[in-house]
C-alpha cells in the first residue's frame, strides 16, 4: 500500500501538444480516487503516467516514498487493468493469472494459492484451465482484476475497466469493485467518463477538463459545492442548470434578475455574491431544486413557464419548461400535474443556489 | 439429414469440379514420368492412363544419372537457408517497423517494394556481373542473397501485418507485471505471432524452392532441381523433367500439410475486449 503523490506534473507530447497541464494531486494510502471528465481531458494520460506508461514530461510522481519517474512499468509495483482487458490470449485464465507472479519468482505453491484465491473470490474457478476467447466479456474482464490482485501491488490503476460491458453487468461489476476495494484497502487510481461511475465508486473524485484538475474532493462535496461550472454542471444527471442574469438590490435585499424572471437570495447567499451587485452573474440549480408550486403554495420565487418535454423515469419525471426563453429543467414527483405545452407554475428553491462569475466560472456563492 | 445433403450437394459439386481443374494437371505430371512414351506421343491420348500402363524407366534414369542428389542437396540447401535467413532479419526489422509511428511506418512499407517493381530479370543481370567479381557465381551462398533480396520485401510485409495485430496493450499489460522487454518479446509477442512467421517461412521457402531466374543467371554448373527440370526440358527429354516435376512438387504438398494448421485464423481472439 502507498500513497500516489503527484507534483507540478505535465506531459507535452512531442507534436508540441500540452495534454496535462502542471497537476498536483495527493492521493491517499488506502484511498479509492476516481479520475474522472470529458474525453480528452487527460485522465487516462494521467493514470498512464503512474503506471509508466508514459513519460513525465516535467515535475515529480512519488508511489511511497519513492521518486518513479524513470522507473520503468515493471520497477514501479502497480498493477493495471486495461479498457481492452489486454488479457494474453495464448494462456489459459490461470497463465494469465500467474503471469506477473511467475516473473517474481514466486513458489509453485504460492502461485497457486494466490491464483484460486482470486479465482474464487471473482467466481472464475471452474474458468481456470480456458483461454480468454472461450469468456464472456464479463468474465474476462473479472480474468483483467483477477492479475491485479494476485500481484498484491501498492497501487491499482483501472482504466474504463467497465466501459465495454452491459448496463447491468456494469452495474455489478461496479459493487464487486467496490468491495474488493474496501476488503483490500489498496490505493486505488480509478479512470472513467462516466460520473455515475464516479460518485459511487470513489472516496475522492478528481474532476479533470483539458489536462487541468477542477476539483479534488469527495462526491458529496463535489455535488453540493461546485467550485466551478464545469464541475457544476458535469456532475449530476440531469446537468444542473445555468441561467444568466444580473444581481439587483432591492430595499435590502438581493435579486438575480434574469428575462421576467426575479428570484430572492437568501440571506447567508446574498452576503457572499454581494459584490456583483448591478452587475452579470450565473445562476445555478439543480433539477431537484425545482419544485411543483402545488407542493408548497406559500413559496416566493416562483417562475411561470411552458413545458416543452416530459420524460417518465418511473419514479420521478424530469420535465423541459421554457422560461422566458431560456430552458430550464426540473425533476418532480412521478404525478406531478404537468402537462405537455400547458404553461405552469415552479418555484426555485433558492436555498440551494449557486453563483458563479460568467467570466472565470468560479464558484462565488461557497 | 437427406434435406441437409440436398442443400450441401452445390458446395460439394463446385469444390469437386475446382478439385478437379487444380489437381488434372498435377496427375498429367506425375502420369507423363511414369508412362510409356508410345502413350503420351500419340496424337488422340488416354484421359487417365495409356494401354502400355506403369513404367518406372524415366525415374530409374532419373535416380541414376548422378545429377539429382547433388541438385536436390543444393536446392534444400538454399530453401532452408534463405527461409531461416529472411525470418532472423526481417522479423525484428518488422516489429520495430510496425511500432514505428505512420508517417515512417508508411515510408518503410512502401520502399520495401522498390526492388519488386523492377522485372527480375533487369536486377539478375547486374547481380549476376557483381557476384562474378565477388567470386559468388555458382555457389549457394550467391544464390541465397539473391533469393533474400526477392524474398525480404515479403516476408518484411506480412510480418509487419502480424505484429501490427498485436494490441501494444498486451506489451504494456506485460511490462506493468513486471516483464523485462525481451521477456514480453519471448512470452508474448513470439507466441502470438507464432502463426505469421510460419505463414511467412513457407511462402519463403516455396519461393525460393520454385525460383528460376536467379538461379538461371548464377549457376554454371551446380543446377538446382527447377533448373534441372529445364535442362531436360530443353534437351527434350520431357519424361526425365516430368520425374523431377514430381520430386519438386512432393515437398510442397507436404510443408504446406504441415504448416497449415499454424495458420489458424483467431489466434488472437479474446485477448482484448
Amino acid at each position: 500500500m502507498a500513497q500516489v503523490t503527484l507534483q507540478k506534473v505535465r506531459k507535452v507530447y512531442a507534436s508540441g501538444y500540452e495534454a496535462v497541464k502542471s497537476i498536483d494531486l495527493d492521493i491517499h494510502d488506502g484511498e479509492f480516487m476516481v479520475l474522472v471528465g470529458p474525453s480528452g481531458c487527460a485522465k487516462s494520460t494521467t493514470l498512464r503516467m503512474i503506471a509508466g506508461l508514459e513519460d513525465i514530461t516535467s515535475g515529480d510522481l512519488f508511489i511511497g516514498e519513492r521518486k518513479v519517474n524513470d522507473l520503468p512499468p515493471s520497477k514501479r509495483n502497480v498493477a493495471m487493468v486495461f479498457q481492452d482487458y489486454a488479457l494474453y490470449p495464448h494462456m489459459t485464465v490461470y497463465e494469465n493469472m500467474a503471469y506477473g507472479l511467475r516473473i517474481r519468482k514466486l513458489s509453485k505453491d504460492e502461485i497457486h494459492q494466490r491464483v484460486t484465491n482470486a479465482a474464487h473470490i471473482l467466481g472464475l474457478a471452474e474458468h481456470l484451465a480456458q483461454k480468454p476467447k472461450a469468456l464472456s466479456g464479463g468474465q474476462r474482464q473479472r480474468v483483467a482484476v483477477g492479475r491485479t490482485l494476485v500481484r498484491e501491488p501498492e497501487v491499482f490503476l483501472f482504466d474504463e475497466p467497465l466501459s465495454n460491458l452491459d448496463a447491468k453487468l456494469r452495474v455489478h461489476m461496479r459493487a464487486e469493485i467496490i468491495k474488493l476495494q474496501k476488503t483490500l484497502a489498496t490505493t486505488m487510481v480509478y479512470v472513467t467518463h462516466d460520473q455515475v461511475e464516479a460518485m459511487t465508486m470513489g472516496d475522492r473524485i478528481c474532476v479533470l477538463d483539458a489536462g487541468r484538475i477542477m476539483q479534488v474532493d469527495t462526491p458529496l462535496a463535489l455535488y453540493e459545492r461546485p467550485a466551478n461550472r464545469f464541475v457544476a454542471t458535469f456532475v449530476g444527471s440531469p446537468a444542473m442548470n445555468m441561467l444568466r442574469g444580473r444581481l439587483a438590490k432591492e430595499n435590502e435585499t438581493y435579486c438575480f434578475v434574469s428575462g421576467g424572471m426575479r428570484l430572492t437570495l437568501p440571506v447567508d447567499k446574498a452576503d457572499k455574491v454581494k459584490p456583483y451587485t448591478n452587475k452579470d452573474i450565473e445562476l445555478g440549480i439543480r433539477p431537484e431544486h425545482i419544485l411543483d408550486r402545488r407542493m408548497d403554495t406559500q413559496a416566493d420565487n416562483v417562475v411561470r413557464g411552458t413545458v416543452l418535454l416530459i420524460e417518465i423515469m418511473g419514479n420521478e419525471i424530469i420535465v423541459h419548461v421554457d422560461v422566458a426563453g431560456q430552458t430550464v429543467i426540473g425533476r418532480l414527483d412521478a404525478h406531478a400535474p404537468v402537462t405537455h405545452g400547458v404553461e405552469h407554475d415552479f418555484v426555485l428553491d433558492m436555498r440551494y443556489s449557486h453563483f458563479f462569475d460568467p467570466e472565470s466560472g468560479k464558484n462565488v456563492s461557497c | 439429414m437427406p434435406k441437409k445433403l440436398l442443400k450441401s450437394l452445390p458446395f460439394y459439386l463446385y469444390l469437386a469440379v475446382v478439385s478437379v481443374i487444380i489437381l488434372y494437371p498435377i496427375f498429367l505430371m506425375v502420369k507423363i514420368s511414369a508412362s510409356h512414351p508410345a502413350d503420351i506421343m500419340k496424337p488422340h491420348k488416354n484421359l487417365l492412363w495409356g494401354p502400355a500402363g506403369i513404367t518406372l524407366e524415366h525415374w530409374y534414369n532419373v535416380f541414376t544419372s548422378g545429377l539429382l542428389l547433388p541438385s536436390l542437396f543444393k536446392s534444400l540447401l538454399v530453401a532452408t537457408m534463405v527461409m531461416l535467413l529472411a525470418i532472423l532479419i526481417a522479423a525484428p526489422a518488422a516489429y520495430v517497423i510496425a511500432r514505428l509511428g505512420s508517417p515512417f511506418k508508411y515510408l518503410f512499407i512502401i520502399s520495401l517494394f522498390i526492388s519488386r517493381t523492377f522485372p527480375e530479370v533487369a536486377i539478375a543481370l547486374p547481380v549476376s556481373v557483381v557476384f562474378l567479381h565477388w567470386n559468388l557465381l555458382d555457389t549457394s551462398f550467391g544464390l541465397i542473397l539473391a533469393h533474400l533480396i526477392k524474398v525480404l520485401p515479403y516476408v518484411g510485409w506480412i510480418l509487419i501485418g502480424t505484429f501490427e495485430a498485436i494490441p501494444l496493450s498486451l506489451e504494456q499489460a506485460s511490462s506493468v507485471d513486471g516483464a523485462s522487454k525481451i521477456r514480453t518479446l519471448r512470452k508474448v509477442i513470439f507466441p502470438l505471432s507464432l502463426p505469421g512467421i510460419a505463414v511467412a517461412a513457407m511462402l519463403v521457402w516455396l519461393e525460393s524452392w520454385n525460383e528460376f531466374t536467379y538461379a538461371l543467371y548464377l549457376t554454371v554448373s551446380e543446377n538446382t532441381l527447377p533448373l534441372q527440370t529445364y535442362y531436360y526440358l530443353n534437351r527434350g527429354g520431357i519424361f526425365n523433367s516430368a520425374a523431377y516435376a514430381t520430386i519438386i512438387t512432393l515437398p510442397v504438398i507436404v510443408l504446406t500439410f504441415i504448416l497449415q494448421r499454424y495458420i489458424t485464423s483467431g489466434m488472437l481472439a479474446g485477448g482484448v475486449k
